[in-house]
């Protein structure tokens, strides 16, 4: 990335979350600066907060750019509707088999955390499914001509320490079934009934659909930034930011919620990032308690394990310290360490080079 | 031909967004979204408040400062183009 269309990224995510006078840019890059800029707004779905912060006159640019702009924010919105579509179709299929479910991230938070869902672009289908159903939401989905993108690591895997299935229809949009909230040792540790307890909801194509309560939501955006990906997606920063600067949850409350999940570090961490890479007015409490807050050093390992190369070994090896019970640590380490062949066969693989990286990315992932 | 007293209401499945030149539109039980844009976009944007065929001639021609007349042709065009494609719907 270019420093010129580098710098710009910050002030973009934030156009449209703060009222500022303050333009993002003045002049129009030049080619090369926008390309780079341009590939890294499409990569992290603004293409609906570029187009708009042209429209107010934020950002300069030239005429094939905004060319190059308006293009890419009808393919963003196409696809938007017709993932909308899908998902009216799979959530129709989950009621009529009696399966309980919540709609997560994309479709939910662009209609219920954003003023205009066009400024909350997503490229899959998102569903929270009860362990208890997900077999059966498994089954149904694959009934109805969806296959999974990848198999069980080992038979009943998934519904005691799996995150996600990834369902394919034949258009090639994506379901992604979830279990849990973030894959790894913080995922074990989420009181998943809670979630389907007082659920919050979203009305997509006329239909009221339930999604988490908007605490919940806000603890999934703080997973999105602190540890489902290294460095943060610039659209789930913007989820933390609007949320805490537009709704903010109780603070006493959120917390309550977060040390029930052993989720302080992930949220502080989340905070932190999200103001320390955009440039975000005060955030309030809840951000002040975040830059204090210092972590224990499990949790602080536990955080580490989802950051820098090899961190799916790690995390999968920090998940043994949060499962109770000699008998089901036994079940997890016997799963990740003997695969069934299907699995591996998906990930082109043999045991033994499976075996090789595991060690490799262990070895290094010692606690300091 | 549409009565003029008709209502004319967005489909309540239809998805859509905003986008710079105007609309996203997908109806139900089809595959392609629509783009909707100039008198498209404003003759959606109408709508949305709800209408009858002969208030949204008269609205579109004020805003192009014309006769309703000579508009109502293309406007019963546009808007069977819509009902067919599941976005909006024709009421008594």
């Amino acid at each position: 990335m270019t420093s010129a269309g580098s710098a710009l990224l910050p002030a973009l995510a934030i156009s449209d979350v703060v009222e500022s006078p303050r333009p993002v840019a003045v002049a129009p890059l030049t080619n090369h600066e926008w390309a780079d800029f341009f590939s890294t707004v499409r990569s992290d779905r603004l293409e609906g907060v570029l187009a708009e912060a042209v429209v107010r006159g934020k950002l300069a640019v030239t005429d094939e750019q905004w060319r190059g702009a308006c293009e890419a924010a009808n393919a963003a919105a196409a696809l938007a509707v017709r993932l909308e579509r899908r998902l009216l179709a799979a959530t129709g299929l989950l009621e009529a088999n009696g399966i309980a479910y919540r709609v997560l991230k994309g479709a939910a938070v662009a209609h219920t955390v954003y003023p205009d869902p066009a400024l909350r672009g997503f490229g899959d289908v998102d569903l929270l499914i009860g362990s208890g159903d997900w077999d059966a939401a498994v089954a149904v989905m694959a009934e109805h001509g969806y296959s999974r993108t990848l198999g069980e690591v080992r038979a009943g895997f998934d519904h005691r320490f799996g995150k996600e299935a990834t369902m394919v229809a034949r258009d090639a949009l994506e379901v992604d079934l979830h279990r849990t909230l973030v894959i790894g040792p913080f995922g074990l540790t989420i009181d998943l009934p809670s979630l389907f307890d007082a659920p919050g909801s979203v009305t997509i194509g006329g239909r009221e659909l339930p999604t988490l309560d908007p605490d919940a939501t806000f603890l999934h955006a703080c997973y999105s930034v602190a540890i489902a990906d290294d460095p943060p997606h610039l659209r789930s920063l913007r989820d933390v930011a609007r949320i805490l600067l537009s709704r903010p949850p109780d603070p006493e409350r959120l917390l309550e919620r977060a040390r029930s999940w052993r989720a302080e570090a992930v949220v502080a961490r989340a905070l932190v990032l999200t103001w320390e890479t955009l440039p975000l007015p005060d955030g309030g409490p809840l951000l002040a308690w975040a830059r204090a807050y210092r972590a224990g050093r499990l949790d602080a390992w536990m955080v580490s394990s989802y950051l820098g190369p090899g961190r799916s070994y790690r995390s999968q090896a920090a998940t043994l310290l949060v499962i109770p019970g000699v008998w089901d640590r036994w079940s997890y380490l016997r799963a990740i360490a003997f695969p069934q062949r299907a699995y591996l066969a998906h990930r082109s693989g043999s045991r033994a080079s499976h075996w090789r990286r595991s060690l490799e990315h262990l070895r290094r992932s010692r606690p300091a | 031909m549409i009565a003029p007293a008709a209502a004319i209401r967005p489909a309540p499945e239809v998805l859509w967004r905003r986008v710079p030149d105007g609309f996203m539109l997908l109806g139900a039980g089809h595959d392609d979204p629509l783009l909707l844009s100039g008198t498209g976009a404003d003759l959606w944007e109408l709508l949305g408040a709800g209408s009858t065929f002969e208030g949204l001639i008269g609205e579109l021609a004020g805003r192009y400062g014309t006769d309703p007349s000579r508009i109502s042709s293309d406007v019963e065009e546009a808007v069977r183009r819509l009902v067919l494609a599941d976005i909006v719907r024709l009421g008594a």
